[in-house]
């Protein structure tokens, strides 16, 4: 382990952090008597099976760094936020804090749609662990922040989705801890809100002596905020460093997901077709190519399909959808007595750079859906300069497909007098 | 652990399980928001409401009528020489108590549930905002039932104590704030897990109306003393008995005073220690 400024302790001090949850193959949430009483007294167990959203997870963060979490959904880096802030326990392990802790694990929790914004703020700042006397210190502040200050008597409901978002980051804003946590809250608002939130976090992070650690998808918000950056897959620290460093690991010499031989045992439908395997032959593209996927697929019995593919962004944002099959012409045969193998292409994709996923069906179009695997399979476009300028443009939350552009000038003269 | 050589500047240690405590210094720190939660449900409670607090009074107020009306006018059930109006109010006082108490503090984990999943802070500061908010409507309705004793006072010739009164009333209210306190958290900690008790708590709360003394007075089945000490199982048969006493010169009835209270304080402990070895999960699992 790197040890850091050494005269220091850390002010977080992760020690082989482990969580475990069960999770009930009856996919419910709670349980209900009947079922554990029935369960008792035939001695049957529920058939659950384990799963470590974080496996010894070890990390020392040093006062005033300001530390990014990365990796990709369900990757365990909210339940390594919800452990810090005590929402949660961990199964194993220790975490020693030496300060005061405030996460921000959503904004406006609490937020009553009934009372007005006035009260909302306090309501709001208390349960995020403010005390009266600094919410009414700096009560002028968030009003100013949040730009709310006409509707403060207003009750919340009438307020507009932006308003009450703007309000309640104005309230998380002025927070005033010495560690803290932020879970994915920037990805609120408009654009310029957006600025101005990413704007303040970079003023609250660089405030002496405070501790930052900051959740999220955007690599661009993490680079600007973040000195170093954690990255996390599937519950296990992969890497931990420079924000530049683990970025660029992250996004290129990161081994993308398996994309061989998935073979599901769990048949969705008996007798129905389905995905043998699915693979994809270019892992990284630039803007304009193709993408080629491989697809075998298995049928008990002789029948017709056609693949649905839905393309999502780095957020599972819908992008696209698109069929082998549409209205039902051009379905594939499939036949019992071989894998049916096919080479699916998918072409001149207009995208920006980023990460994208692929979400398969198989179906007969209107009539059945055969098989589904979300999330199958994911790649990359690693460059989107289609006018050649050296700048490439990023996947954000102006969208994801860049179309090219093209002007042609007409000009009509200007009447004449006369 | 070699590396902590020094701890003595660690604020806090998370860790899967450290024992049990009641951590009354961490409710201590978050006390602020004891204040906000019951200010917000007593504000949203009446808010859009044409009558607002009125609701608080005119709910006990309606009910004692219609329990003079039916079960002293109708039935003719014996009121222990109480005028028949202070006989049920004084009853409905505490019954409404217990009963709005229990019902929110039971419902309180589930409807809390979206901040609960999102930010920390000791539980049990919202089963207790619960019983903070139905102490307010209790103190609504007690300046009626004050107003009511006074024209009964100067109107009849009840004879009331007000230094037992004075006494009586709040160890009663004690009793009952205690015992909704600790089954309230009790079963709002098992809602967590099974919903079932979103059924159960209604009807058990029905159920309990009828083995309390609110109806009738305990002196109605005093040829049959195990009865009544079954019935003061029930901690809300002491509180009521307790207040009635001040309106009666018979004295109280010290064996049912102490399986009340015992049984308050063994629901305290049972509430408590369910609700603070399961509080951790309830994040996961609600």
């Amino acid at each position: 382990m790197v040890c850091g400024p050494c005269l220091m302790k850390p002010v977080i001090e992760i020690q082989n952090i482990s969580k475990k949850f069960s999770v009930d193959l009856t996919n419910r949430q709670y349980k209900s008597i009947r079922e554990t009483l029935t369960n008792f007294f035939s001695g049957k167990k529920n058939e659950q099976f384990e799963l470590w959203a974080l496996k010894d997870i070890c990390l020392d963060i040093y006062p005033g760094e300001s530390i990014g979490v990365i990796g990709s959904n369900g990757s365990g880096k909210s339940t390594l936020l919800k452990i810090l802030s005590k929402i949660s326990p961990p199964t194993k392990g220790k975490i020693h804090l030496r300060g005061n802790v405030a996460s921000l694990i959503e904004v406006g929790t609490g937020f009553h749609p009934e009372l007005n914004g006035h009260e909302n703020i306090f309501l709001n700042g208390s349960i995020l662990g403010l005390h009266k006397s600094e919410i009414i210190k700096k009560f002028d502040e968030i009003v100013e922040f949040s730009g709310v200050g006409k509707f403060l008597q207003t009750p919340l409901k009438h307020y507009s989705t932006g308003m009450q978002l703007r309000l309640a980051f104005s309230v998380a804003a002025h927070l005033d801890p010495s560690i803290l946590l932020v879970d994915e809250v920037l990805a609120v608002g408009d654009a310029e809100f957006q600025k101005k939130c990413l704007n303040k976090m970079m003023e609250v992070t660089s405030q002496d002596g405070r501790t930052v650690m900051f959740v999220s998808h955007n690599l661009e918000a993490v680079q600007k905020l973040c000195k170093k950056t954690v990255h996390i897959e599937k519950g296990i620290l992969k890497n931990f460093g420079e924000t530049n460093k683990v970025i660029h690991e992250y996004l290129h010499h990161e081994k993308l997901n398996p994309t061989k031989d998935i073979i599901l045992d769990l048949p969705e439908k008996l007798n129905a077709p389905q995905f043998k395997s699915v693979s994809i032959k270019n892992h990284q593209i630039k803007y304009g190519e193709d993408i080629f996927l491989e697809i075998e697929i298995i049928a008990p019995e002789n029948n017709k399909a056609g693949i649905e593919i839905d393309l999502k962004d780095q957020s599972h944002f819908p992008v696209s959808h698109s069929s082998t099959a549409p209205m039902q012409g051009n379905l594939l045969e499939l036949r019992s007595d071989e894998i049916n193998k096919f080479e699916v292409k998918m072409e001149s994709l207009n995208l920006a750079a980023g990460e994208y996923h692929l979400y398969l069906k198989l179906t007969h179009p209107w009539t059945e859906d055969f098989h589904q695997m979300p999330n199958a399979l994911r790649f990359e476009v690693v460059h989107s300069d289609p006018y050649d300028t050296g700048f490439s443009f990023q996947q954000s939350n102006r969208g994801s497909i860049h179309h090219t552009l093209s002007t042609t000038r007409i000009t009509s003269k200007l009447p004449h007098e006369g | 652990m070699s590396n902590t050589v020094n701890s003595s500047d660690i604020i806090e240690t998370i860790q899967p399980e450290h024992g049990f405590t009641l951590g009354f210094d961490e409710l201590w720190k978050y006390r602020e928001l004891f204040y906000y939660f019951t200010w917000r449900d007593i504000k949203v409670k009446y808010k859009q409401t044409l009558l607002g607090f009125m609701w608080a009074v005119l709910q006990p107020l309606v009910m004692m009528i219609i329990f003079v009306f039916f079960f002293s006018k109708a039935l003719k059930l014996p009121t222990n020489n109480i005028p028949a109006p202070i006989f049920y109010f004084s009853g409905l006082l505490l019954w409404n108590l217990f009963h709005s108490g229990l019902s929110s503090t039971g419902n309180s984990m589930v409807k809390s549930s979206h901040i609960i999943r999102k930010i920390y802070f000791p539980r049990l500061i919202i089963p207790i905002s619960g019983i903070l908010t139905a102490l307010f409507d209790f103190f609504m309705s007690l300046i009626i039932f004050v107003i009511l004793l006074l024209i009964y006072e100067f109107t009849t010739d009840i004879d009331v104590n007000y230094i037992k009164l004075l006494l009586y009333l709040p160890a009663a209210v004690l009793i009952t704030v205690g015992i909704t306190f600790g089954l309230g958290i009790f079963l709002s900690a098992l809602n967590v897990q099974y919903r079932d008790f979103r059924f159960i708590i209604p009807f058990m709360l029905q159920f309990l109306l009828f083995v309390t003394p609110v109806i009738y007075p305990i002196s109605a089945i005093d040829d049959m003393v195990w009865a009544q000490y079954l019935l003061a199982l029930n901690p809300m048969t002491g509180a009521i008995q307790l207040t009635r006493a001040a309106f009666t010169n018979t004295p109280i009835d010290v064996t049912i005073m102490l399986i009340s209270i015992t049984s308050t304080i063994i629901w305290i402990g049972i509430g408590l220690y369910t609700f603070r070895k399961m509080e951790k999960w309830f994040a996961d699992l609600v």
